[in-house]
């Protein structure tokens, strides 16, 4: 009981925490003459972005920064090897992995 | 939902790995996948409607994500990441205590004993000489910078000497033996006048009249009678060897304040006066221990006595601040 409850508040506070962290990059960033996205479109974002989170939340710290690297950022993955200070045969587990982790999330979403 | 047995579970796990896997090597543009690669990718998303339907799923959520701003999705990812350090925040617990246990262990350790000696019964100051005349009229003096607390009960009296140098002047009584203990030992006498200079490794002790039984800490260690004029080393685990001391020179440091000696050792000399000197006095007692001091020196003017010193032997005293002297020899 109390870990589900305590699983909750992490969840809520991480999901608070992003929609700020996300509106307020959005907002610096704006400037850049880029189409301003619809509400609908931001909370799409965000509640996709919650979901990503949660399922790399379980993840190892370097598995989390492969995937934002190569998903976000879209770095090469010898790129990724090169900046974690891995081998790039890890990289590609780390990669695996998060996919793996990505999937469940959405999947239990889905129900 | 719940009718998934435990192998269609770990099956679609299987599938959902697999499909990673597939994306992660097919999207590789440094090595871009051979056509047999491709072909085999082709026929593994063929060869189940499941199959195809992950990697769909997968490319869509990827897909998806390229769609979202980009810096405002790193920057929504990357507090999730601070966030992690929350939830392990036992981490951040064990390393603050191990912190505070670097700090706060050598206070700890160094804290009882200066209670200790501030809840002294008796002390005195660096340079201070004191008389005392306890309960059972004996007389305690307390040199410079020493400590003691003070123990009578009806069958014995005791003296905790927790620092420095004593001499006392015991008034008789049989059934209650009177006791000086420090960390190294004990010092048991009926009537009769000594003196205890408690150091770092060792206390010693200088019997002036009648006599006093000298053990150490240890369990089932030696006890010593002693006899004017002689004195000992006791340290902790062992008794030293008795040696003889002039009675006349001690007196006259403990009634005179005057430093009587006679070829002692230079560095033996200034740790003596850097326990009367408010400052600290630094100095190498290596080469020092060459020289052989005989002299009267001033215990309460101990700079004077230092330049004293300086007259006869080769030693340059300089002080940078009244707190700090340093005394290193010259080659003349």
């Amino acid at each position: 009981m109390l870990t589900i409850a305590k699983r909750l508040l992490i969840d809520k506070r991480r999901r608070s925490l992003l929609e700020q962290a996300y509106l307020e990059e959005l907002k610096v960033s704006l400037d850049d003459a880029e189409p301003i996205p619809s509400a609908e479109d931001v909370y799409v974002a965000i509640n996709a972005l919650d979901n990503i989170s949660q399922a790399l939340d379980k993840l190892p710290i370097h598995v989390r920064q492969a995937f934002i690297l190569r998903h976000i950022d879209g770095l090469t993955q010898s790129a990724i090897a090169k900046k974690l200070g891995v081998s790039t045969s890890m990289v590609q587990k780390y990669l695996i992995q998060s996919l793996v982790a990505c999937q469940q999330v959405f999947e239990t979403e889905s129900y | 939902m719940s009718t998934n047995s435990s192998v269609e579970r770990t099956d679609s796990e299987n599938i959902s790995t697999q499909a990673a896997e597939w994306l992660v090597l097919m999207s590789d543009e440094e090595n871009p996948p051979s056509a047999t690669q491709k072909q085999a990718f082709f026929d593994w998303k063929n060869r189940d409607p499941r199959h195809a339907d992950a990697v769909d799923k997968l490319n869509a959520m990827l897909g998806s994500i390229q769609q979202f701003p980009r810096s405002a999705s790193k920057a929504a990812l990357s507090v999730s990441v601070n966030d992690r350090h929350h939830q392990h925040s036992w981490q951040t617990l064990a390393k603050t205590f191990v912190l505070l246990m670097v700090v706060f262990l050598p206070i700890l350790t160094w804290l009882p004993n200066s209670i200790t000696l501030m809840m002294a019964d008796k002390k005195t100051d660096v340079g201070q000489w004191q008389s005392f005349t306890l309960a059972d009229n004996s007389i305690i003096t307390l040199s410079s910078d020493s400590a003691i607390n003070v123990d009578f009960n009806n069958t014995q009296r005791t003296i905790h000497l927790l620092k420095g140098e004593i001499r006392v002047k015991v008034s008789k009584n049989p059934q209650r033996p009177f006791v000086v203990r420090t960390e190294h030992g004990r010092l048991t006498a009926l009537g009769t006048e000594f003196s205890v200079d408690k150091r770092d490794d060792y206390s010693l002790l200088k019997v002036i009249e009648s006599s006093v039984a000298a053990t150490c800490q240890r369990q089932g260690c030696d006890v010593k009678p002693l006899h004017p004029g002689q004195q000992i080393r006791v340290y902790e685990e062992h008794l030293g060897k008795v040696t003889d001391f002039s009675v006349s020179d001690a007196s006259l440091m403990w009634d005179k304040h005057q430093l009587m000696v006679d070829g002692m050792p230079l560095g033996d000399v200034l740790a003596i006066l850097s326990r009367f000197h408010k400052g600290y006095i630094y100095f190498d007692d290596q080469p020092l221990d060459n020289y052989h001091v005989s002299a009267v020196l001033p215990l309460d003017k101990p700079l004077e006595a230092l330049a004293l010193l300086a007259d006869s032997f080769p030693i340059k005293v300089s002080t940078l601040t009244p707190w700090w002297t340093t005394i290193t020899t010259t080659s003349k």
